[in-house]
């Protein structure tokens, strides 16, 4: 085995065992402090009514598994974004993305409160999942516009634009929540406050096909986004389809970024930081490689976020974007310092 | 021209968590009157002086930010509008003089244009909050632009220019940010009569109620405030009397407040609500003033005791329905649907909630509710503030 292997081999390894720490700690650590005994009994006696049950597995499981599987799919889809743009600063919190889904979201409230609750059913098909739509048709929105405006401007413009639609993003969340009710507005706000905790057993049914779909793309689209890095030209010459590839990874990205945005909240900084991160571990941008490392990161960085916030705090809750932007901003702060190119013409 | 001076004491001595022993109003300092009995309100005292009436007003004002408190006071002189100044000993010297009865009231905070409504000399508003009271009346008169809005407490100091403009012989302030201290002292400069109210921030509701009196003795109301406020008290012994010979029923007032925190009233006077209606709160947690009535708890905090809860107060203006319904399908509450919001008295259309507004000032009416709630066969007049909802409503 050469190194070039044995070292995504390893770092893998190390990072599932982490995670798996994680996994039990997070399950054993909140408001009700469970010993791994009493987890393994909850785990073990599913249906049966029993404290430790409800607890580790109505609660606790299905929030502990949508941070794994969410911060996996955001972190990949931060990759794929990374890549795609040639932007090591890109990802659907950078791009407006998630603006544009915290947009639709609160436009579907705000329509809520005007024409009734009627409308939600009749645009989603499901009662209460009216938020998750409006979150996947903005962020979707925002996307196409992102990937329009990709095509005529350069790696810092398009940042900058996406900081734009952003604000605008907010500025208009602002003045539709101004016309709606404080009881409505109070739905939006809960939904906005990112956590994984919102995520219940029977979401899975939706989350879990998109997000396998959304990472067999990324598979399946490795070898060509690698050869993506060095240029469209080169990538042309080894016969890719740069348009068509570009629209299926845009594709995948939202298969990976939209629904977790929807059941979850605006997830930020883990699609930022995550990739580089796992390319700081393999030691490769080959996208082959760094899919595996991306996905386990984060997915052990959302888990860790979410445990720091159901820590047994007295009387305080905290916020998971504020425990993900106390590790990401440093991050990117380093990262700018440290980019020539993103320092826009320095030395 | 009157001599207007509003000493606002932004504490030398911090108020630590508004101890029984440095919070409450000034001694009377000197000048002579006789105290006017006031039962549970704590923030206020009233004196009968020889051709005034003296109003003390003191409490602990927190930041939003959740800083330590700190004491503000004023001293109020009520002199009627017949007749010349009222000759003040040295110690009023600073106080703040209002002619009364005032006919043009200004009020920052919705509980204040409840006393006037209940005191019936809600025409007398100028200007209020906004445009979402829950009195008709008064919010076709915002909306229509016969009443200013200067702006809602909880959401930002008063609109100086609007105070201006509707010449009030009085603004009622309530301070509920330190923040909003300066603000208060610009309005003092600027001419306007300025008095601040702490009715909201005391820690009993019958002492919140008891406020009705300063209102009445400024609206030329005094007999009917009085009166109003004795059949409060003698409604609310009477039920605490009738639920307090019933066994207490276990009970939780928490609504769900996103992801999987729950909103919990634990303690101050809304767990009082639950107490003296016979429930038993299975979420209380012990007295302290320094800490809201209610506190955020986790899914799993609720969980362990919701299978022991017989009625759950579990809708609220603020609720946002829970993804999760593990709690639902353990407490005996959803089971045998009795479950209840405090939105009885709501009009969603138009913004507006009276819970946050006549709910201060007719605690008889909330306490009822509860009974009702509680012990159903005690009460047979209808619910007003709090209403049955059926299981998966939160509102």
């Amino acid at each position: 085995m050469t190194s070039a292997f044995a070292r995504p081999a390893l770092a893998g390894g190390a990072l599932a065992l982490i995670l798996l720490v994680v996994i039990l700690t997070s399950l054993m650590i909140g408001q009700v402090m469970l010993s791994p005994g009493e987890v393994l009994s909850g785990l073990g006696s599913i249906g049966s009514g029993s404290m430790e049950s409800r607890i580790v597995v109505d609660l606790r499981l299905p929030r502990v598994l949508a941070a794994v599987i969410g911060g996996a799919a955001l972190g990949l889809a931060g990759l794929l974004m990374q890549t795609l743009f040639r932007n090591p600063l890109a990802d659907a919190w950078s791009l407006g993305l998630m603006a544009g889904g915290q947009f639709g979201a609160a436009l579907v409230i705000v329509a809520g409160a005007i024409v009734g609750p009627g409308f939600l059913m009749v645009l989603t098909g499901f009662a209460g999942l009216g938020v998750v739509a409006g979150s996947v048709m903005g962020t979707l929105g925002v996307a196409l516009a992102m990937s329009t405006m990709a095509r005529r401007v350069g790696t810092v413009t398009l940042l900058v634009l996406g900081l734009m639609l952003g604000f605008l993003a907010q500025g208009l969340i602002s003045v539709l929540l101004h016309f709606t009710n404080r009881s409505q507005g109070r739905i939006f706000v809960a939904w906005n406050d990112a956590t994984f905790a919102n995520v219940v057993w029977g979401d899975f049914v939706t989350l879990a096909p998109l997000l396998a779909v959304g990472l067999v793309g990324a598979v399946v689209l490795a070898k060509p986004l690698t050869a993506l890095l060095l240029g469209d030209v080169y990538a042309e010459s080894l016969g890719v389809n740069v348009p068509r590839m570009r629209r299926l990874v845009l594709g995948t990205t939202i298969l990976l970024a939209a629904p977790v945005t929807a059941f979850c909240g605006p997830v930020a900084f883990v699609g930022l930081i995550v990739p580089h991160l796992a390319r700081g571990i393999i030691g490769s941008a080959r996208i082959g490689a760094v899919i595996p490392a991306t996905a386990l990161i984060g997915a052990v960085l959302a888990l860790a976020a979410d445990l720091v916030v159901h820590l047994p705090w007295e009387q305080h809750f905290l916020h998971l974007n504020a425990i993900l932007a106390l590790i990401g901003a440093p991050l990117v702060i380093v990262l700018l310092l440290k980019s020539r190119s993103l320092r826009g013409g320095e030395g | 021209m009157l001599r207007r001076s509003f000493l606002l004491a932004v504490g030398v001595s911090a108020v630590s968590a508004c101890s029984d022993n440095q919070v409450g109003p000034p001694d009377t300092g000197g000048a002579d009157g006789t105290p006017i009995p006031l039962k549970h309100a704590r923030y206020l005292k009233l004196e009968r002086h020889d051709g005034y009436m003296v109003a003390r007003l003191r409490a602990p004002v927190a930041d939003q930010s959740g800083g330590q408190a700190q004491a503000q006071e004023a001293v109020l002189v009520l002199a009627p509008r017949e007749g010349g100044e009222p000759r003040l000993p040295a110690a009023l010297r600073d106080a703040t003089v209002i002619r009364t009865p005032v006919m043009r009231v200004a009020a920052n905070a919705s509980s204040d244009e409840a006393f006037l409504g209940q005191l019936g000399v809600k025409d007398r508003l100028v200007a209020v909050g906004g445009r979402v009271s829950f009195d008709d009346d008064v919010r076709r008169g915002v909306i229509e632009g016969r009443i200013g809005q200067i702006g809602y407490n909880w959401h930002a100091p008063p609109n100086l220019d609007v105070l201006l403009a509707a010449q009030p012989d009085v603004f009622l302030m309530r301070l509920s940010d330190l923040a909003h201290t300066p603000v208060l002292d610009r309005a003092r400069r600027l001419g306007l009569i300025v008095a601040p109210t702490f009715a909201e921030d005391e820690p009993t509701y019958l002492g919140r109620a008891e406020w009705i009196r300063l209102h009445g003795l400024l609206t030329g109301r005094e007999v009917e405030a009085e009166r109003l406020f004795d059949q409060i008290e003698v409604r609310v012994e009477a039920l605490r009397t009738a639920a307090g010979a019933r066994p207490a029923v276990p009970m939780v007032w928490a609504y769900p407040a996103g992801g999987d925190r729950w909103v919990a009233t634990v303690r101050g006077a809304e767990q009082a609500y639950l107490a003296d209606a016979g429930g038993r709160n299975l979420l209380l947690r012990p007295e302290d003033p320094r800490k809201w009535s209610s506190e955020t708890l986790a899914t799993e905090q609720i969980l362990p005791v919701a299978d022991q809860v017989q009625v759950w107060i579990v809708g609220d203006l603020h609720a946002a329905p829970p993804r999760s319904t593990v709690v639902e399908g353990v407490s005996p509450a959803f089971g045998a649907d009795r479950l209840f919001a405090n939105t009885g008295r709501s009009n969603l259309s138009a913004n507006a909630y009276d819970w946050y507004q006549t709910a201060f000032v007719r605690p008889d009416w909330v306490l009822a509710d509860f009974v009702k709630a509680l012990h159903p066969d005690l009460v047979s007049e209808p619910f007003r503030f709090l209403k049955p909802v059926a299981r998966g409503a939160y509102r």
